[in-house]
């Protein structure tokens, strides 16, 4: 057995809830607990869903929207090369924070 | 207003604790406000921002695209953008075990005939050709095809 979990219609909270970003973030996060306490419930901790594992994927069909953490990292070393995607897919969720001031350019 | 931001020699530059106070967690700042951007200049001012939107992103619309309504034209652009669903497809690939090792047990859980019988070897084989029509044979009351 093996469980993904893909969070649909994710455009919601941000057209029509109007979340703001870190809002929709514990959104999700919630969404993603939920699932495995649910998965807790049935002994099953090895199947918890995290995005770290690659097997959660964030999509909003409607706009034809949908990503994992790789397939975003991907995007970003498509653009800027020079950039292992898979320990940037790795820093991507969680209480990870980016020192923005001394080393983001902004353009 | 940019959508993307530029990491340089990355690794060095993550921590655990939020560098100042106004610091987002990386997920927001590298996925969702790029996502949010892209909405809100699109959705919102469609006819200035857009051309730069799609120079930030890589992406090429014809001037016949650009006239679209919003709704398609945000699909286009996240299809554009993100492909067509790869992210999706690369989960599945990755994480679902193939539905011929998978099959044990799987037909363990779905199937409350007995295993050992010639449907059952197709089934346990996924075998394409012999199996729909066994199925049929098999559940005159209710059919239900189950694949992956």
């Amino acid at each position: 057995m093996a469980i993904t979990l893909c969070i649909n219609k994710i455009d919601r909270l941000m057209l029509e809830l109007k979340l703001p970003p870190q809002d929709a973030y514990y959104k999700m996060k919630h969404v993603i607990e939920e699932v495995n306490a649910l998965l807790g419930v049935y002994g099953a901790e090895d199947l918890y869903v995290s995005p770290l594992k690659g097997n959660v994927c964030f999509a909003s069909s409607q706009y034809s929207l949908c990503f994992t953490l790789k397939s975003f990292a991907t995007i970003y070393a498509d653009m800027y090369g020079d950039v292992n995607v898979k320990a940037f897919a790795q820093r991507l969720w969680g209480d990870v924070y980016f020192n923005s001031k001394t080393y983001v350019v902004y353009f | 207003m940019s959508v993307l931001l530029i990491a340089f020699n990355f690794r060095r530059k993550f921590s655990k604790k939020p560098p100042n106070n106004a610091a987002q967690r990386s997920f927001i700042e590298f996925i969702l406000e790029p996502v949010y951007k892209i909405f809100a200049q699109v959705v919102g001012d469609a006819d200035r921002g857009l051309v730069g939107l799609c120079e930030e992103l890589g992406i090429r619309l014809t001037r016949e695209e650009q006239r679209l309504n919003v709704r398609p034209l945000l699909r286009l652009i996240f299809h554009r953008f993100l492909g067509s669903f790869t992210g999706f497809v690369e989960m599945v690939s990755e994480h679902i075990p193939s539905p011929c090792e998978n099959a044990k047990s799987k037909l363990a859980h779905i199937y409350t005939g007995p295993l050992d019988s010639d449907i059952g070897d197709d089934m346990l084989a996924c075998d394409p050709d012999v199996r729909y029509k066994k199925f049929e044979l098999a559940c005159v009351l209710l059919f239900i095809a189950y694949s992956k």
